[in-house]
Parts: structure tokens; C-alpha cells; sequence
């Protein structure tokens, strides 16, 4: 089963396709970032302008035509309104124009699967930490079976308040790792920690961190500030680890690159026995063939969506996307 | 620590039996956590360690709760209290005959539920994880253990949250009983309850999917 897959969420535009657990091509463009962050409509220009081409370069690395796919899947949400409907948009033509059938996926839960799949896990606790998005998830099979949100951000994702920090602070894009570089060597500043069960917030020590800019060095506050706030992702999931006594634990999203992270979580995860893995780069930026996995798994389960039923939806959260299929 | 025999293991502590001055007791460790910064560490155990014995020593004046009987840094010497855990009762009531006979045996254990939490937040505690879990079950009478999430809280949203808790984990036959007494035994209750339905209709809430972590 050869699948393509388009994911246009957010700053990238991606096309993926996979053949079976293959991945034959995984092509994506990032719109260039401004120090002042993104104009939607401009994005979405940006995204209609590559896709197509992004499509063909997949096809020919793939050495593959666009008869020879299976199914098309894309992104439903959640994500940027006028960018997701460029890659909906790519699909339902695909799907009418070749009669493919189309399938819609959530973003979030393509990150977890490619991630799981990969690491032929089966019931892992997820730490997803990604700009807009900061949750703690795993699978649950009532009253239908999908990830469930143990504990989240109740206010920004981490991903966010490391930018905002690093724009304040004058640091240079990508700013969570810009942060990390200059943290390197940093004393600990005791600072605001908020956790409460599994939920945690970071405008607290966001706010903190950035009044703190005028008084102490940097260094020493970028090191406070993202120790702090990886400590409190690490309780929270710590405490999600106990509670429901899983085995398995993945961490995802933008932010699963940063060194310090993995090895606080490894840590956890060594001491309770407990099989650890972060995905890997190429799947932590969006790209396509993370949702042409999801697709692949929801044609495999024979799912059959109408083209009135792709839709978009910008708050599609993972807790509302069925799972179908077997782990 | 070595010992003592170790009878459960959290994620923020470990529980050890114990005996002191001949009273049976059991002693709640915060253990170091090699993952996070030295000085952190430090600040989040002996600051959690404190803040707990104190609530304890409140909240055992008004409610059947572990009475403290020694304090150090990290580690809390309580009274060990006996019975069997709600959370363990519901999961066996919900599988055979014979747990729920022993349920229904015990028609006020709701009401006593809401009487001990209505008690708590007229004094100004909030537990912060108001579960079957932290709930024991003896044969007359119920107690309320784990306070290691508990705050001195007047706040109305955080003992909507308690209430709130108590109610994914239980049937509305159960959550039923259990509210009439709590209303009953505080005098804030309806603004608590307003608070309640209004948490439940709002966003993440809302969108989140709500299922205690006890079901799978």
C-alpha cells in the first residue's frame, strides 16, 4: 500500500509518501520567520505556491506516479485555518481527480504514531512538547479508543514560552534551541514552579524569566528557566508514569530535540524500568509522511470518508480523534 | 531508609512501615530526584514535606486523616491508618456480586465522603486529589489519606476541582448521596456547586474527554 501524505498545519508545507512502513520520500519547505512571527495569509500563499511542485519531487524520488498511491491523507487540524485548507485542498483534488480515497488526520496524534510505529511500541505514555502544544497522552478505549489528555499546559504550550524568552532576550531563530545554547554552563535561579497533578502552566515563569533579563545573566537565566520548566513537564509525567503504570514512554514535538530534556526523561524512565525513546528529528518538524502513516493505518482498517466529510478543523484536539485501529 | 519495609512507592514518595514510640506508623519519604537541579531538588521536598505535615495537622483535627507524629526534612512519621482503599472496592464491586453487596452494606459511605469533605474546605483545605484512591474504608467509618497535593486554599475554583474529581471517579447514584451531604455540612456549597457546572460546560474541560484515570 503506497500512501501519500500532506501536511500544511502551521510554517511548513510538506508532502510524504510511505509504502507499507517505508518511508519512499519525505519532502517539506518552511516559510522563512520573521523576528515577529507569522502572518497566516502569507503562510498559506507560501504553501500554495510549493505545493504542488513539493508533490511531484515526492513522486519522482518515490519513483512512483500519482496513479500508483493507494490513498492521499492530510492534515484536518489542528493548525493555521487558511494554511490547513491548502493541503485539504491538494487532497480532495488528488482524491477526486485520481479516485483515491482521502483521509483526514489530526497532527498531534501523527506525530505520536510515526513515533510509535517506528519504535514498535504498544501502549506508551506520550510526552508531546511542541510550540503550541505541551500534553501528556495515552491510549484509552472509552467511550471509543484515543489518546487521552492526562495532564496538560492550562495556558501556553513550552514551545511558545521558550520563543517568546528568546525573542526578549534578543536571541536569533530557532529560538528553543538558541535558548539551550546559551544555557550551556548557566547557575540555577531558583524560580516560579507550577504543577498541579498532571497540568502544569508557564506564563508564570515566562513572565519571571523575562523581568529577571535586566538583573542577572543570561546564561544563568536561560538555564533556570528551561531547567524549571523541563522539571515540571518531568513530575507531571513522572506522575502519569505511576498512575497508570505504563511501560512504555515517547517523547515528541518540536521541543523532544533539546538534549537536557532526554536526558532528564531517560533518567526517569531508567529508574522505574521503563523503555524510553525520543522521535527522531525528521518527525518532530511537521512533515507529510507522519500523516500518510496515520492514513495508511486508517486504510488498512478499511475507514472510508466521504470528500463532504475532509474537512479542517483549527481546534481538532487529539483527544477527539478516534483511533481505529489495533496498537 | 533500608530499614524500614517498603510498602508502596509513589512518583513524589515513598511509603515505609514503621512503629514509633509504639504507635503503628508509617513514613512518607520524599526521595531525591537525580533528574532535576540539586537546589530545586531540595526546595520542592523539604517545602512539600513541611506544607503536608502542617495541612495534616489541620485537617486530622475535623476528618479522619493520618495524625502526625514526627517531622524531618524529607520524611513524615504519620499514624498508619487501616482499611481498604475505595478505588480498589468500586473496581471489585464493578466486577463481581459480592463487592457490591458490600457496597450497598455501606449506603452511607457516599454521605460520609461528602460530610469529610465538606468538613475539610469549611477549615480551608483543598486536597487536590480527591480520588477513591486516597480514600480508605473500614467498617464503620471512612479516611481521607494523601495530602501531598493539599493547600490552604479559600478558593472556590480549587474545591470546585475537589468535587469535581470525586465525581468522574463515581456512579450518579453514589455522587448523589455524596452531594446531598455536602451540602448539608457547608454553608458554601452552592457557590462551590455553580463553580462546578460552570468548569464542566468551559473550555479545556469541556474538551477534554472525562475519564478518571482509574477506568481503561
Amino acid at each position: 500500500m503506497i500512501i501519500l501524505g500532506i501536511e500544511s498545519s502551521a510554517h511548513t508545507i510538506g508532502a510524504g509518501i510511505i509504502e507499507g512502513r517505508k518511508i519512499l520520500s519525505n519532502k517539506r519547505k518552511m516559510y522563512p520567520i520573521s523576528n515577529k512571527g507569522i502572518i497566516p495569509s502569507k503562510v498559506a500563499e507560501f504553501h500554495s505556491k510549493h505545493i504542488s511542485s513539493l508533490i511531484r519531487d515526492a513522486l519522482a524520488e518515490s519513483k512512483i506516479n500519482i496513479e500508483d498511491i493507494d490513498a492521499v491523507a492530510y492534515t484536518k487540524g489542528p493548525g493555521i485555518g487558511a494554511c490547513l485548507r491548502i493541503g485539504q485542498i491538494a487532497a480532495k483534488t488528488i482524491s477526486r481527480q485520481f479516485g483515491k480515497p482521502i483521509f483526514p488526520v489530526n497532527h498531534s496524534v501523527a506525530h505520536i504514531e510515526i513515533a510509535r510505529v517506528m519504535f514498535n511500541m504498544h501502549d506508551p505514555l506520550v510526552l508531546y512538547v511542541s510550540g503550541g502544544n505541551s500534553q501528556i497522552l495515552g491510549i484509552i478505549n472509552k467511550p471509543f479508543r484515543h489518546y487521552h489528555v492526562y495532564g496538560e499546559t492550562l495556558d501556553i504550550g513550552i514551545g511558545n514560552a521558550l520563543d517568546n524568552f528568546a525573542r526578549s532576550a534578543n536571541l536569533l531563530p530557532a529560538w528553543g534551541s538558541s535558548v539551550a545554547k546559551v544555557a550551556e554552563g548557566g547557575k540555577y535561579i531558583a524560580m516560579p514552579y507550577n504543577v498541579k497533578g498532571m497540568d502544569f502552566t508557564f506564563t508564570g515563569i515566562l513572565k519571571y524569566a523575562t523581568d529577571l533579563l535586566a538583573k542577572e545573566k543570561l546564561p544563568d537565566i536561560a538555564y533556570s528557566f528551561q531547567e524549571t520548566m523541563f522539571s515540571m513537564l518531568c513530575e507531571a509525567t513522572e506522575r502519569a508514569l505511576f498512575l497508570l503504570g505504563k511501560k512504555e514512554l515517547i517523547l515528541c514535538g518540536g521541543v523532544a530535540q533539546n538534549k537536557r530534556l532526554n536526558e532528564m526523561l531517560q533518567s526517569i524512565a531508567d529508574s522505574h524500568g521503563v523503555k524510553f525513546r525520543a522521535a527522531s528529528d525528521q518527525f518532530n518538524a511537521d512533515n507529510g509522511a507522519m500523516i500518510a502513516v496515520v492514513g495508511l493505518e486508517m486504510l488498512e482498517n478499511n475507514d472510508h470518508y466521504a470528500l463532504s466529510e475532509a474537512t479542517i478543523d483549527q481546534k481538532f484536539r487529539a483527544d477527539k480523534f478516534e483511533i481505529k485501529w489495533q496498537l | 531508609m533500608q530499614k524500614y519495609r517498603k510498602v508502596n512507592e509513589g512518583a513524589e514518595a515513598v511509603i515505609y512501615a514503621s512503629s514509633f514510640l509504639g504507635i503503628d506508623a508509617i513514613i512518607k519519604h520524599r526521595a531525591v530526584k537525580d533528574y532535576r537541579e540539586e537546589s530545586l531538588d531540595k526546595m520542592l521536598r523539604y517545602q512539600r514535606t513541611k506544607k503536608e505535615a502542617k495541612i495534616l495537622s489541620v485537617a486530622s483535627e475535623v476528618v479522619n486523616a493520618p495524625k502526625v507524629l514526627f517531622l524531618e526534612k524529607d520524611r513524615i512519621f504519620m499514624q498508619r491508618i487501616r482499611g481498604e482503599n475505595l478505588s480498589a472496592i468500586l473496581q471489585t464491586s464493578a466486577a463481581n456480586g459480592a463487592g457490591k453487596a458490600n457496597l450497598q452494606a455501606n449506603e452511607n459511605l457516599f454521605a460520609k465522603i461528602g460530610v469529610a469533605l465538606a468538613a475539610l474546605h469549611g477549615i480551608g483545605i483543598v486536597h487536590g486529589d480527591f480520588t477513591p484512591a486516597n480514600i480508605l474504608v473500614d467498617k464503620n467509618s471512612i479516611s481521607l489519606i494523601d495530602f501531598g497535593l493539599a493547600d490552604m486554599s479559600q478558593m472556590i475554583e480549587d474545591k470546585a476541582v475537589d468535587m469535581l474529581l470525586m465525581k468522574r471517579a463515581i456512579s450518579n447514584e453514589q455522587y448523589a448521596a455524596f452531594l446531598a451531604a455536602y451540602k448539608k455540612g457547608y454553608n458554601k456549597a452552592p457557590e462551590i456547586i455553580k463553580r462546578l457546572e460552570k468548569i464542566e460546560r468551559r473550555g479545556r474541560y469541556q474538551e477534554r474527554t472525562l475519564t478518571s484515570t482509574n477506568e481503561k
